[in-house]
């Protein structure tokens, strides 16, 4: 009998909602293609950018993979450019695919480039122009999301408030390794500018800067595939104890790519500091986890697979966060999570809705239709 | 450093009261309230006594002393020497139920792996090898394994416990901006060493090791299996050797003390669900963290349990991996350096 309601529920799982995908990555096709976005004075300065990335965390840690880098090896174009690269192909193999309202692109070519400076500014306003034009322009279901430079607070807020302006871009790329923790006061002109324009703030898997655990360097992409999770772990404390939410109220922070079954546990160790500690020593007037359940969101890929039902609906009943988690696909990367199959079929009902599509609908501030 | 000057020699000695050194300065990183140096409660013999041995068997004592910000090594060395001498004839000589961890110069595996065959080959009271969270690099890395082989040809446990401080911040970004942020975010660390110990294979290579978390938090357990299960069905050809799901490594080898356990207060069903996850009590061990006010967490876990897993988790777990009973019933004026 278990069975049968086991094979209903998971037919339903397959029965794929409207969704809204808060993590799809497109990418330069080739260094040049940049050039057209890119004001003459930065053509030089960008060609000898090769291989001068001081901290190229990535390269530490090979990934095997047959597609030549962190793809899913069916994704890479017929050009043989890289895959997210191509406009066309991209679109057929995600949006007309699947039942897609919404895709919303975050290129992480940014990734190699430096991270502060008049050149990193100039990059990242060349890599918005090319979202803008071969990719928003071409489809509206695509959105976009504001690339910056993430260690420049200052430039990467003149940026945002340049881009907003374009209500397609829908969103603020951070990276999950960044050089301080988000909440050190140097990153608030960022926050401060993504607020004004109530655009949430994404931070993303990537980056480089520091050790990639907090004991030091581990040796193998599996330890740095799963220590995103620990710097996201990191983020959230800095972010909910720097008090950046009293000064932004209605701040919005997506940790995207790092899980977020591990954040009950989180939310519990620093309720029990703060109660024990006391508010003054934390300098905090209300629970962590409060603060929490107020402004982070979650996008789901990678799913964790827990290994029962009951377990991660615990997990989500802990988490009391039904309205802040958020479907992705991480398309095109190795770790992509089919639409029909990523979801454990124990969400079922209004909390399935809300992952796949209603979360994302209050969270971001979608265009206003063009006549 | 009165206390610890009659155990360096005489070079050393001479050396502190040249330059004037008190102690590590790592000690004085900690919370006020916990810390004697900031006016927290002194801790002797007599008030273990009365606090803790008034209900325990037996009690393992975890003297923190911050060895690993110092950067000379012969010092460490020297140090770790005169810490675990003192230990001995302070504390364990004066009460028979306590038995004691290892301070070793952790920045120096060398001078390490010499200390604790000097000091276990001596005194069996001695059950554990004491490691801080925060490290030079992740505990599974390969220039610590003469540590594993120590500890394992001499039947000790590995205990990593919350707190260190070395070169490395914190986080995987950065310096946070206090203790109380890097109390809330001690998991991460926690779980990149046991994560990077499964993945370099420390416990195919050490079958025998075992690892006793100590302040890491209980409750992230269950959703860290989770995460590194999924990861290894599509990760574990880079690491071959990892035959077996990361989380039956951690389940066979780790063992975690249950202060604190992060759990909500009056959160029966929460403790249930997290202790279901877990599949049971046998990872988690009684642990009072006396004189630190963490115990609160006790009872709601005591109150989870049926009688046969509270006989497990107030004695037997600890009792096999600490391998009590045996340690105990050492002759221990014979056990004693001469």
């Amino acid at each position: 009998m278990q069975t049968e309601t086991n094979r209903e529920a998971k037919a339903q799982a397959r029965t794929v909602l409207e969704f809204i995908d808060c993590d799809v990555h497109n990418g330069l096709p080739s260094a040049a293609a940049l050039l057209p976005h890119l004001p003459e004075q930065w053509h030089g300065p960008y060609r000898q950018l090769t291989n001068r990335v001081q901290m190229p965390t990535a390269s530490f840690y090979q990934t095997r993979s047959l597609s030549g880098g962190p793809y899913r090896v069916d994704a890479r174009p017929p050009s043989g450019n890289p895959p997210g690269s191509d406009f066309e192909f991209a679109r057929q193999q995600l949006l007309e695919s699947w039942p897609i309202r919404n895709a919303i692109l975050s290129p992480l070519d940014g990734l190699s480039w430096p991270q502060e400076g008049p050149l990193a500014a100039a990059l990242t306003a060349a890599l918005n122009d090319w979202v803008a034009t071969q990719w928003l322009d071409r489809d509206s279901r695509f959105l976009g999301t504001i690339v910056v430079p993430v260690e420049d607070s200052e430039r990467a807020a003149r940026e945002i408030a340049h881009r907003a302006a374009d209500d397609r871009f829908v969103q603020v790329l951070m990276y999950a390794r960044t050089r301080e923790p988000l909440g050190h006061a140097k990153y608030w002109p960022i926050y401060d500018a993504a607020a004004e324009r109530d655009l949430p703030v994404v931070v993303h898997v990537g980056g480089s800067g520091n050790p990639i655990t907090g004991a030091g360097w581990g040796s193998y992409h599996f330890e740095e595939h799963a220590s995103f999770t620990w710097a996201m772990q990191a983020h959230v404390v800095s972010l909910v104890t720097s008090g950046l939410f009293d000064r932004l109220p209605k701040l919005k922070i997506v940790l995207e790519e790092g899980g977020f079954t591990w954040v009950p546990a989180l939310m519990w160790r620093m309720d029990r500091a703060w109660r024990q500690m006391g508010p003054e020593f934390a300098g905090l007037t209300e629970a962590p986890s409060a603060i929490i359940r107020r402004h982070f969101y979650f996008t789901t890929q990678p799913m964790d697979e827990v290994d029962s039902a009951d377990h991660l609906m615990a997990t989500l009943r802990h988490l009391d966060m039904d309205d802040h988690v958020m479907y992705s696909t991480d398309y095109p990367h190795w770790d992509f999570d089919a639409p029909d199959r990523a979801l454990p079929a124990a969400i079922t009902g209004e909390l399935r809705t809300k992952i796949m599509r209603t979360n994302a609908e209050h969270v971001f501030r979608f265009p206003k239709p063009k006549p | 450093m009165d206390a610890l000057r009659p155990f360096l020699s005489e070079h050393w000695s001479n050396y502190t009261r040249e330059n004037g050194f008190r102690q590590p300065q790592a000690i004085e990183y900690s919370y006020p309230g916990w810390n004697p140096v900031f006016g927290g409660a002194e801790v002797t013999v007599e008030s273990i006594q009365a606090n803790v041995l008034e209900q325990a068997a037996a009690a393992l004592v975890n003297c923190y002393y911050g060895l690993e910000c110092i950067r000379n090594p012969y010092f460490a060395a020297a140090l770790a020497t005169a810490v675990n001498s003192w230990m001995a004839a302070e504390w364990l000589d004066r009460e028979p139920r306590l038995l004691a961890s290892i301070a070793v110069p952790i920045g120096d595996v060398e001078h390490a792996v010499a200390e604790i065959r000097r000091v276990a080959t001596s005194d069996r009271r001695f059950a554990q090898v004491y490691l801080p969270a925060r490290a030079w690099d992740p505990y599974g890395n390969r220039r610590y394994w003469p540590i594993w082989e120590a500890a394992v040809e001499h039947n000790l446990t590995v205990g990593i416990h919350f707190g260190g401080v070395t070169g490395n911040p914190p986080t995987p970004v950065g310096p946070l901006a206090g203790y109380f942020d890097e109390y809330c975010s001690a998991g991460q660390l926690f779980q990149a060493h046991i994560v990077s110990m499964v993945c370099e294979g420390v416990f195919d290579r050490f079958p025998t090791l075992r690892v006793v978390l100590s302040e890491s938090g209980v409750t992230w357990l269950p959703t860290l299996f989770w995460k590194i299960d999924t990861e290894w069905k599509s990760a574990r050809r880079e690491i071959p050797w990892v035959r077996r799901p990361p989380s039956e490594y951690i389940r066979e080898h780790v063992r975690v003390t249950a202060q604190p356990l992060d759990i909500p207060p009056e959160s029966g069903q929460e403790l249930r669900d997290v202790l279901d996850q877990l599949g049971g009590i046998d990872m988690l061990m009684f642990s009072s963290d006396y004189p630190h006010r963490h115990a609160v967490d006790l009872e709601p876990l005591h109150a989870q349990l049926t009688p046969e897993e509270r006989q497990r988790f107030d004695h037997d777990n600890a009792a096999e991996v600490f391998r009590i009973e045996q340690r105990l019933a050492q002759d221990h004026a014979a056990s004693r350096p001469s």
